[in-house]
């Protein structure tokens, strides 16, 4: 069988050698290959572009599931002909449209907006945490707090305790934590708040795999400046200060998965508020 | 004892995680499970709940752990086996037939059930409004099971309700009972003379299953929302529900029911049920009425309520309640013992503390805080189902877990006399939740025993003999275990409170006459009517569990699979939403006026002339057409510019390439879009003066199109070559092909009828775009008789006879200019959501839509993807480009894939059934069917009509055109065909703009 790709990323692209690659986990709507110690995933949900990301068409999706399964399938890269092959599936991205995830940092960019005009209709939405995105954000929970004074803290094995309790907490197979701190991360991408240390710690504890690989995926990708497609809307509307723009674009992030979405606009409503709060201090 | 599963590396994702949460607590045996990834941070969470085990502490943060409490050692084989049994459906859900038989859009939902009635929506709230918002649309009533709607949607989605004579059930209404048949999670009821309409969803259920033990039923519940009776909404679907209830005829006696109500709506409802001509009972929680009033009654608890009723029903008197708890052995007062609650439905915990704080005169007032709805002296009320409870863990109606740890706390509180809770069966519940306690509670009871205590446990069934889990066999099990079970929570509060040494007092309520009102005429929809009144037919939009209980019912339900239309555009939902609800007859009018415009139009080849005798644009200046929208020189393909450079040169406007471009460098060219002045280009589309074009006329409506001819395949000028071979080439097409093809279609009176000819070869395999070859041959088969009798040199006629042979693709040209000239004709119709034009120039995709003229509405195009000839691949193509996409929007090219079947591996498409699927799939965004043109392929069924640029937003389904694909140097000509989808942007503005045009803001 043959399928072909609607887009694929200039990042997979590039890092891609003529190499085996196993089929890392599979889901309704895709699967992750694991390659050069990320993983791409190549399906189609709600056609959001990922990181190293393979968009099939809907239609091929269903087709592949029966085909695909983890731990025994494994894709050979044909760079000279653009496909990865298998028995019995080939994925052909020659023709298929390049995007990039990367984010383009833009130093213009303020804080200054009116987050509950942006924000407001998703402060309802209950997170993995049990907690409502406007609860978390507030700092009606406690540890909110806690985390924010490590933002810009040097106190590394402060920062290192404190984060124990978020990377990896939660329920899915991105626990919510994670998807909150990814959160931070985009916020941080947007507007640079965050301090060394915390980041440094943050990556010391996705090394040591303390959590998923799916997550360890992700914050690796958000520390290389790697962002799904509604997230660089996101940010590309704030810019332009489309505050409809920036409303679908959060929509979009509220679909993924049961609540990592919610879980992710909590982090960066978070993110945000601390370097809006940061900026009215200078 | 506490069992531990791994699954290492099992990656699921979170839905699956907690629907596999749901299935193994629902277990028998099983007493607790918690499921979650095995990263330190859940270690942590597991350890607090007391689910920590060594192999949970061995695995990893990519391992799934389950870890249950279960009663026997068995048990855990057992899990794995479920466990491993629900992965491998999750797997191949996919692929199953069921899955194939749910629809994926409105109007697949509506052409499969065109009787709905009902559309029951259980997605996202950010979501939820719009798709209420379009079901009001198509004349359905509503059940919104979803929450997190904003109060303003809810008021606008109910006002439209009542002004189309439709109702709005919800937001965030979990339970409803139409016709019998339980809407989202509801109990099996018998159905009965006793209508209920509630605010409430666990009252409704309290209600209901009291009604049914006492013999009678309930055939319509109507759940209004939590918010209906609040001043912003109005009650507005609470009154239409009434109404319609007065005029339902197996409805004898009605029940209203609310949370505290807005004053000011309470009054209206009172007032309106004043006028009531069937007997009412009325309860508002959190009131304590003294009187009745005749026909008229006012119940302080649910259980008041539904005896009420029911005696109302049997013609007997009303009076109050004779139930007395036997208790023995009960505290005395003067002890100060304490009774907690626990709770999984929050209408039954307010009931309980409003009943606890009545009878021991607490002064405080009912609500929630901090998660208890009483904490006072003691006494503690909680509902479990509050989202303080519940942490990203199943509700307490599926998952014993929480109440059980709340008991144990109970118990180790040496002041607590009574532990209270509810059971609650029915769809949605948990499968054994008497079973799943008992373990608990045995141990508490032991416990107690052991410290010398008296610690009752209290307990009422919400449920009937014929919910799935079985009243009778769950009651049983509370009672052997030495629970205390109550018929009602009220009976079970009361119980409570006796065994304190409290006395639950109901005061006889004298009935007075009935407050004087002026009378009314109150109307009721035929659509409410009819939904209150037979078993409805639903469109069920979300949770797939709803529709497998509707269809045990025997009710007619379509399954919506839903994602969010417009690409989940907030905006573009709303204008979609605009059009469609103000102005759905108008555009249908419109457009219905364009693709009758298409299916009339006449075609006919007239001649071939020089293209500056018939187009007036190129008098007395440089003037080059091209394709696609407008465009400046600078911003052109290379190949685009090439062709530029070969018309130049061939009107002798320079003698080389240095010269031509320097010209058109310096702006010395003024270029005009081939569409703006009635014709079209392929690929570069680049026109000139003296270039021969040509003369298509739809007779209809008297306009002309025209078209360059086809230059043949290899270097030619429309990919932007420009070497003297394709100058001579052009030169010879002025002065020989031109002129001869002319003379040649001038012998014909009326010209050439090109509808006939385009019918007979799509029958033939020519879908228009990259196959012509059946239409250039009947063509060719129509010339070569004249061509033969002209007087003319031999050698000409033998050459232009020997290029129509040849040239394969030459009808295309015809094509495009035919196409032109009837989409033209139709676009005279300046109104609807047609797709009039679809064009490209390199840089940008441009579409016209007939509501809004000439306007273009672009985007940047996209590349084609297909198969590439030898030595060349997708890095050496250029971006798309060419007017020939008029063809795909006059319904043939891409649109009419499955006419060629030949072409689909050449453009890349796959085989038969590939294009079978494309074809199927355009008719998802088209009108209609252009009966002129039928595809033997597709069961002589006719080809596309009417592209609705509506239809593409709100589907993201966009045109597929074939076309060529071009070296992005000039002059190197094709590289290959595929298939390339215009940017879904283009008809996103296009409709913005028509809905602003129509007054949008």
């Amino acid at each position: 069988m043959e399928v072909k790709a609607k887009q694929v990323s200039s990042e997979f692209l590039n890092m891609s050698k003529e190499e085996d690659y196993p089929v890392h986990s599979c889901f309704e709507h895709g699967f992750n290959l694991a390659a050069e110690g990320r993983l791409c995933f190549i399906g189609n949900k709600h056609d959001e572009l990922l990181p190293y990301g393979i968009l099939l068409k809907k239609e091929d999706v269903k087709k592949i599931r029966d085909v695909v399964s983890q731990g025994e399938t494994s894709f050979c890269m044909d760079q000279e002909r653009q496909r990865l092959v298998s028995s019995g599936l080939v994925i052909d991205f020659s023709g298929a449209q390049v995007f990039s995830s990367r984010y383009q940092k833009d130093h213009r960019m303020r804080p200054q907006m009116s987050l509950d005009r942006i924000f407001g209709f998703i402060k309802d939405e209950k997170t993995g945490f049990g907690d409502t995105i406007g609860q978390i954000v507030s700092g009606k929970c406690g540890n909110i707090e806690v985390i924010r004074n490590c933002f810009r803290s040097r106190d590394k094995e402060v920062i290192c305790h404190i984060l124990k309790k978020w990377v990896g907490y939660g329920p899915g197979l991105t626990p919510s934590g994670d998807d909150f701190l990814l959160g931070i991360l985009f916020a941080d991408e947007m507007f640079s708040f965050l301090g060394d240390s915390f980041k440094a710690e943050l990556v010391k504890l996705a090394d040591s795999r303390y959590t998923t690989d799916v997550s360890v995926n992700q914050y690796f990708c958000a520390l290389q400046h790697l962002f799904s497609k509604s997230f660089l809307e996101f940010a590309n509307a704030w810019k332009e200060r489309q505050v409809n723009q920036m409303a679908e674009s959060l929509k979009r992030i509220l679909l993924f998965g049961h609540t990592s979405g919610r879980d992710i606009a909590a982090g960066l409503w978070t993110g945000i508020q601390y370097a809006e709060d940061k900026w009215r201090q200078l | 004892m506490i069992k531990t599963i791994i699954k290492k590396g099992s990656y699921q994702d979170s839905v699956v995680l907690m629907l596999l949460t749901n299935k193994i607590s629902a277990m028998e045996g099983v007493s607790k499970v918690s499921i979650m990834m095995a990263t330190p941070a859940n270690k942590d969470i597991f350890k607090a709940s007391g689910l920590d085990t060594p192999e949970l502490l061995a695995a990893g943060a990519n391992d799934m752990a389950i870890v249950a409490d279960v009663e026997e050692e068995a048990l855990a084989d057992q899990i794995l086996a479920e466990t491993e049994e629900f992965l491998k459906n999750q797997a191949s859900k996919g692929g199953s037939k069921e899955a194939d038989s749910s629809v994926h859009n409105w109007e697949q939902a509506i052409n499969k059930l065109p009787g709905a009635n009902l559309a029951v929506i259980s997605i996202p709230g950010v979501y939820a409004a719009a798709e209420a918002d379009r079901a009001l649309d198509e004349g359905l009533n509503v059940f919104m099971f979803s929450d997190n709607v904003t109060i303003e949607d809810e008021m606008a989605l109910k006002k439209k309700a009542h002004e189309k004579g439709l109702l709005v059930m919800g937001p965030d209404c979990g339970t409803g009972i139409i016709q019998s048949v339980p809407v989202a999670f509801t109990n099996h009821v018998a159905p009965g003379r006793i209508g209920i309409v509630g605010a409430s969803g666990t009252g409704i259920q309290e209600l209901t299953t009291i009604i049914d033990r006492l013999g009678e039923g309930v055939t319509n519940a109507i759940g209004t929302g939590g918010r209906d009776l609040s001043q912003a909404v109005g009650g507005i679907t609470m009154l239409d529900a009434i109404n319609a209830m007065e005029d339902e005829k197996s409805t004898e006696v009605v029940i209203v029911i609310s949370k505290p109500p807005a004053k000011e709506v309470r009054d209206v409802i009172v007032e309106r049920l004043r006028n009531y001509k069937k007997p009412v009972v009325t309860l508002f929680l959190g009131e304590k009425p003294e009187i009745h009033e005749e026909n008229f009654y006012h119940a302080y608890t649910l259980d008041e309520a539904a005896r009420i009723a029911v005696k109302l029903v049997r013609g007997e008197k009303v009076i109050k309640d004779t139930f007395v708890p036997a208790v023995e052995g009960a505290y005395k007062k003067e002890e100060m013992k304490t009774i907690k609650a626990y709770y999984s439905g929050g209408t039954l915990a307010g009931e309980a503390a409003m009943m606890i704080r009545d009878t021991l005169s607490m002064g405080v007032g009912l609500g929630k805080k901090e998660g208890f709805m009483l904490n006072v002296d003691g006494h503690i009320v909680v509902d479990l189902g509050d989202d303080v409870y519940t942490q990203g863990k199943p509700h307490p109606m599926i998952d014993p877990a929480k109440r059980c740890e709340c008991m144990r706390d109970a118990v180790d509180d040496p002041s607590t006399a009574v532990i209270l809770f509810d059971i609650v069966l029915g769809y949605g519940s948990h499968e054994d939740m008497a079973k799943a306690l008992l373990p608990c509670i045995q141990e508490l009871k032991e416990k107690a025993e052991k410290e010398k205590r008296r610690v009752y446990f209290v307990t009422t069934v919400c449920g009937t003999g014929k919910d799935y889990q079985g009243y009778d066999y769950q009651k049983k099990l509370m009672e052997d275990a030495g629970v205390l079970v109550c018929e009602s929570n009220k009976q079970a509060v009361q119980t409570a409170l006796a065994l304190i040494g409290c006395e639950y007092e109901e005061a006889e309520k004298e009935i007075v006459p009935l407050g004087q009102t002026k009378a009314k005429e109150y109307e009721v929809s035929e659509t409410v009517k009819r939904l209150i009144s037979e078993k409805p037919s639903i469109i069920n939009i979300g949770l797939k569990s709803f529709s497998e209980v509707l269809k045990k019912f025997d009710c007619e339900v379509v399954q919506f699979d839903w994602a969010p239309p417009a690409g989940g555009n907030m905006e573009l939902i709303k204008v979609l939403g605009y059009l469609r609800s103000q102005y759905t007859d108008q555009i249908a009018e419109a457009n219905e006026a364009v693709i009758a415009k298409i299916v009339a139009a006449s075609p006919v080849l007239l001649d071939v002339v020089p293209a500056k005798s018939v187009i007036k644009e190129f008098e007395g200046r440089k003037v080059l057409l091209h394709a696609g929208p407008p465009i400046r020189w600078e911003n052109m393909t290379s190949p685009m510019q090439g062709s530029c450079v070969g018309a130049v040169l061939f009107e002798k406007w320079a003698s080389s390439e240095a010269e031509a471009r320097e010209m058109l460098e310096a702006g010395e060219i003024t270029f005009i879009p081939c569409h703006h002045v009635n014709a079209v280009g392929p690929m570069g589309g680049i026109t000139s003066a003296n270039m021969p074009v040509f003369v298509v006329e739809n007779i209809t409506d008297g306009n002309r199109a025209y078209c360059t001819m086809n230059e043949g395949i290899g270097k030619v000028l429309r990919f932007g070559a420009y070497s003297q071979e394709v100058v001579d080439r052009l030169n010879w097409m002025r002065d020989v092909l031109g002129p001869v093809l002319g003379k040649a279609i001038r012998t014909f009176e009326d010209g050439i009828s090109l509808s006939p000819l385009i019918a007979k070869a799509i029958a033939m395999g020519d879908e228009f775009h990259q196959r012509n070859i059946a239409a250039s041959l009947v063509f060719l088969k129509e010339l070569a008789p004249v061509i033969t009798r002209l007087e003319m040199d031999e050698k000409e006629r033998y050459d232009v006879i020997k290029f129509l042979s040849d040239t394969d693709q030459f009808f295309l040209n015809i094509m495009m200019a035919t196409a032109k000239a009837v989409m033209d004709g139709a676009r005279t119709i300046q109104e609807g959501t047609v797709v009039t034009a679809m064009c490209r120039n390199g840089e940008n995709f441009g579409i016209r839509i007939s509501g809004m003229g000439d306007e273009w509405f672009t985007a940047p195009v996209n590349t084609p993807q297909g198969l590439y000839f030898t030595g060349y691949d997708q890095e050496d193509a250029s971006p798309d480009m060419g007017d020939s996409a008029i063809t795909e929007t006059f319904g043939v090219g891409g649109m009419a894939m499955i006419a060629a079947p030949a072409v689909t591996r050449f453009v890349g498409a796959g085989g038969y059934e590939d294009a079978l699927n494309t074809s199927n799939e355009m008719m998802e965004i088209v009108l209609d069917r252009n009966p002129n043109f039928a595809i033997p392929t597709w069961n002589f069924q006719g080809i596309c009509l009417g592209i609705d640029a509506r239809k593409v937003v709100e589907k993201g389904i966009t045109p597929v055109i074939n076309t060529g694909i071009a070296h992005k140097e000039a002059g190197v000509g094709q590289i290959g065909a595929g298939t390339v989808h215009p940017p879904v942007e283009c008809f996103e503005k296009a409709v913005l703009a028509y809905a602003k045009k129509l007054g949008y803001e």
